[in-house]
């Protein structure tokens, strides 16, 4: 089921000469409906010269169809926030190059509705309401000054400050809900109770708007009157499993041999095959090597990991770079059975190295060091945690190209909510806090990435293998150049920090680390030595002095009988 | 902030589980302690009086497959009451009719399979009541339910010889009346059953090549623990001549050792993850087996390496079921049950190996030495089992399901 909504909109002059409103609504299709939402869009352009109605218009086109063009994986408000000082920086640039157009600004207050919630953005006097179960609640703070005189003087607007300050709020949805959007020429002649009373009165958005701005009007408004209404017919989900509907009656192929062919693809190799996932080198008619991932044939009664490994294939589409496979798009003709096909590389995993008993030197560490922290980064600015970072999921081609693989158990929150229980990962990859049930996020990618390296110089894990379902102490990291002196004092200290019990003392982002490795010798970190109260528990001092009290009893003893 | 064991769950139901699961496990091998006295009175063989002990070892874990799915199709409480009924009709029958030959004492053995298989249902009764971060402890403190075969070992041979090894049958029966009482008032159905599992589910989950291992892996163990406590009397009294009282009471220390110390085993998994640990069980129950079967010469120092023996097996126990709800999250009701039957099935071949050893060679040394053996093949498979583990978990399959 995906998100239904009806909108009626109206804006009239009123008695001013030009009309400085401006709205916009963007119902996008189903696919974008789904990853994006909807934007409904209300703005009130102010100045005294011809720029409010540029500024408005131009906000909201911009902000309507910037919106659209960030990355799928971007969280909404995040997404906003971008488009929205972009817009800002162009109303200021506009109003200083042009003379008449000098002081433009205007109020937005923005909605987007997507799966099961909604997202407000609001700068200015415009207002939203919503009216649910009959109560009507205003969604917005009018951003003007707190005096009588000064009413319509506006604190924050775009094109106003150099910074924009713009409030966020997020809600879910209930069917039946309606909000309406208006600027300062409706409810300032009206009031809320007039307001509340055309919304009840009405069940047609059209209607309802149209009777909101003709009555403000009548009712004696001297600006332009705009107001839009949206009611929600049915709620969506908050994942994509909606958009993936139709890829979900695929079913999972059997089990394949070297030679078969699938769809057209020419099985010729098995690469990975594994508990739940298979992942065959494949060719297609026109001789070009791919892989093929699908799912173990055991598995293709299991939802959840088919839905999984579709949204797989969503996250990977959507990573557009040279640091990580690239899938290969697919009709729904061509693609008979659950499955997606990425681009094959000649070259060897880290971790198919190290079983070939590769020695890699420190320099070599500490490039790839680099190549995979451009990787990490390239991944957590598309806001993706990818969960899984460990030697065996990092690729270096023969072209010398450092892949990160396997979006199998990344995080991101377009998919949807993360699963509460039990972090997914390699458990001696996994970062102390994880096992304690905190989710996963930039911090515990770059220790996993900070024990990939430590493992590859030492062929060790900082704090000793963890099996899995084990809930493991961690003490202090013991230093790699225990197991190998030639390593650097920088080196060390850069895998050091990253490893970091505490997540607070580890890098805070995957260019802070590239930083200091590309600076390596240069500017080496310095690195907090744990003082000795810290490294050991309070537990374990407060047993040192039990024991000690009891040895000295003891002692006293001793001296008394003696 | 996750709320503490002692908040959830329901208390009443644990404990009557763990009561009634102890009484039955009592009652299940009982026939070991009284081993040597009704051997003697019906003039058994030492192959006889292996497979007399053995019976419902091998019943009890045929029997916990039966009670999985009727746990399933009529709710644990009723299950456990159908087991219970069985248990004291069978006695009862024993008590009054009287045991008079080998035939009648496989036929009873058999009916007391159903004591052993309390296990599938003590076990589902109180865990479903926890959430899964608890589900370990509710096990621990369930299963240790175990004990109750020491009970078996400290009291049947006294009792015997003061009232006579067939009117021990009828006494039992006072505590199992009790614990069924206990049972009726204060054991409920947790609310949310998970669905009921299909034949199908059982053969699905023996796809699984872990489920292999880790029905071998409590077939070492548990078969270990529990083929030793219905020998150990036997055992004791052949080796060192000891009265049947005095086996009983050095089965009795064994026994105890080897049940009271499963949570540790749980706990040591936990911490330093469970297949280490379970290793280091392997490893030192092959090695106190080993010893063991070259016939120790004095008794003291016998029945430490027996408790030594039987201590590290009890470990592996809490090892394997530390392990075994995680990794078979989804399948977990269908895996217990397998697991469990595995478990007893190694117990009956111990118990009748031990036997047969005896006949065919006089002593027990080559029957020890096998299980010695299967330790350490055990150890092999958890090399294997450790290198598959090295990846990555979680994901879709980590949704959480219940016993």
């Amino acid at each position: 089921m995906s998100l239904k909504f009806s909108v009626g909109e109206s804006s009239l002059v009123g008695p001013r000469t030009r009309n400085e409103d401006y709205a916009g609504v963007v119902t996008p299709n189903h696919a974008v409906l789904a990853t994006k939402g909807a934007l409904i869009a209300v703005a009130d352009g102010v100045s005294g010269n011809a720029g409010g109605r540029e500024a408005a218009e131009m906000t909201v086109r911009t902000v309507s169809a910037d919106y659209y063009a960030t990355p799928d994986t971007w969280q909404i408000h995040i997404s906003l926030e971008k488009v929205l000082s972009a817009a800002n920086r162009w109303v200021l640039a506009q109003a200083a190059a042009n003379r008449d157009m000098s002081g433009m600004a205007t109020t937005l207050s923005l909605l987007v509705l997507k799966g099961q919630r909604y997202i407000l953005a609001h700068v200015g006097d415009t207002r939203i309401y919503r009216l649910r179960n009959k109560t009507l609640t205003q969604l917005t703070t009018d951003h003007v000054w707190d005096r009588p005189d000064m009413r319509h003087v506006l604190k924050r607007a775009v094109g106003l400050d150099s910074t924009l300050n713009v409030d966020f709020s997020e809600g879910l949805l209930e069917v039946g809900d309606t909000f309406a959007m208006m600027s300062d020429g409706v409810w300032e002649p009206l009031g809320e109770k007039a307001i509340h009373h055309a919304m009840m009165l009405y069940d047609s958005p059209q209607m309802i708007s149209d009777h909101l701005t003709k009555t403000a009007l009548e009712k004696g408004g001297q600006d332009n009157a705009t107001a839009i209404i949206v009611r929600i017919d049915e709620i969506g989900t908050d994942n994509l499993n909606d958009l993936l509907s139709d890829a979900q009656n695929l079913a999972v192929p059997p089990k394949l041999k070297v030679g078969d062919a699938l769809d057209g693809f020419e099985v010729q190799d098995i690469l990975h095959d594994s508990r739940a996932t298979v992942l065959y080198k494949v060719r297609n008619q026109s001789k070009q090597l791919f892989v093929l991932k699908t799912l173990q044939p055991i598995m293709a009664n299991d939802k959840d990991s088919c839905q999984a490994l579709l949204n797989e294939e969503w996250l990977a589409k959507r990573v557009v770079s040279q640091c990580v496979p690239q899938v290969l798009p697919l009709t729904a003709e061509q693609r008979k059975h659950l499955y997606y096909v990425m681009t094959w590389h000649e070259g060897a995993t880290l971790q198919q190295r190290i079983e070939h008993g590769h020695h890699f030197t420190v320099n070599g560490v500490a490039k790839t060091a680099e190549d995979l922290m451009r990787g990490i980064s390239m991944l957590h600015r598309l806001n993706i945690i990818h969960r899984d970072i460990k030697p065996a999921n990092i690729h270096i081609g023969s072209d010398q190209r450092l892949r990160i693989l396997d979006l199998g158990v990344a995080l991101n929150t377009t998919i949807g909510t993360p699963e509460t229980m039990s972090n997914p990962g390699t458990p001696s990859f996994m970062a102390p806090e994880l096992f304690e049930g905190k989710s996963a996020d930039i911090t515990t990618d770059i220790y996993a990435a900070g024990v990939t390296l430590y493992y590859l110089l030492t062929r060790k894990y900082p704090y000793g293998e963890i099996e899995p379902f084990q809930a493991p102490r961690f003490g202090e990291p013991i230093r790699p150049t225990r197991y190998r002196p030639d390593i650097p004092a920088w080196l060390e200290n850069i895998i050091l920090k990253a490893v970091a019990r505490d997540s607070d003392k580890r890098f805070e982002t995957a260019d802070e680390m590239l930083h200091a490795l590309e600076y390596g010798e240069l500017k080496p970190i310095a690195l907090q030595r744990t003082p000795l109260i810290a490294r050991a528990r309070l537990l374990k001092w407060q047993w040192l002095a039990i024991f000690s009290l009891i040895l000295n009893f003891l002692f006293i003893y001793l001296l008394i009988v003696s | 902030m996750q709320k503490s064991f002692w908040e959830v769950g329901h208390k009443p139901t644990l404990f009557s589980a763990f009561f009634y699961f102890d009484l039955s496990f009592m009652v299940w091998v009982m026939l070991g302690p009284l081993a040597v006295q009704i051997a003697a009175d019906l003039n058994l063989t030492p192959a006889q009086k292996g497979l007399m002990v053995a019976t419902p070892v091998l019943t009890g874990a045929l029997l916990r497959i039966f009670m999985g799915v009727l746990v399933d199709q009529i709710k644990p409480k009723k299950a456990g009451l159908v087991g219970q009924f069985i248990v004291i009709a069978a006695l009862l029958v024993a008590w009054l009719h009287g045991v008079h030959t080998y035939q009648h004492t496989l036929l009873l053995g058999m009916f007391l399979g159903f004591a052993g298989a309390a296990f599938a249902v003590a076990l589902p009764l109180a865990s479903r009541w926890y959430p899964p971060e608890h589900q370990g402890t509710a096990l621990g403190i369930a299963g240790a339910g175990n004990s109750g075969t020491a009970l078996a070992a400290l009291f049947a041979p006294g009792l015997a010889i003061a009232f006579g090894w067939n009117n021990v049958f009828g006494l039992a029966l006072i505590p199992l009346s009790i614990a069924l009482l206990v049972y009726v008032i204060f054991a409920k159905d947790a609310p949310d059953a998970p669905a009921a599992k299909s034949l199908g589910q059982y053969l699905a989950v023996l796809k699984d090549k872990d489920a292999w291992w880790f029905m071998f892996f409590y077939s070492v163990t548990f078969g270990g623990f529990v083929g030793l406590a219905s020998s150990l009397t036997i055992y004791f009294n052949d080796q060192y001549g000891l009265p049947p009282v005095h086996a009983g009471y050095f089965t009795a220390a064994c026994v105890f050792a080897g049940s009271l110390v499963r949570p540790f085993g749980g706990l040591l998994a936990d911490r330093i993850g469970g297949i280490r640990s379970l290793t280091i069980m392997y490893i030192l129950a092959a090695l106190f087996l080993f010893i063991l079967s070259f016939g120790i010469p004095t008794q003291a120092l016998g029945l430490t390496v027996v408790i030594l023996a039987m201590a590290a097996l009890g470990m592996g126990n809490g090892a394997v079921f530390q392990l075994v709800p995680q990794r078979f999250r989804r399948e977990i009701g269908v895996m217990t049950g397998l697991v469990g039957m595995a478990g007893g099935i190694g117990g009956f071949y111990l118990a009748s190996s031990l036997g047969y050893s005896k006949q065919v060679t006089g002593s027990y040394q080559i029957g020890l030495l096998i299980f010695a053996g299967l330790a350490i093949l055990a150890m092999v498979g958890l090399m294997g089992v450790k290198t598959r583990w090295r990846t990555t978990w979680g994901a879709a399959t980590a949704t959480t399901a219940k016993v």
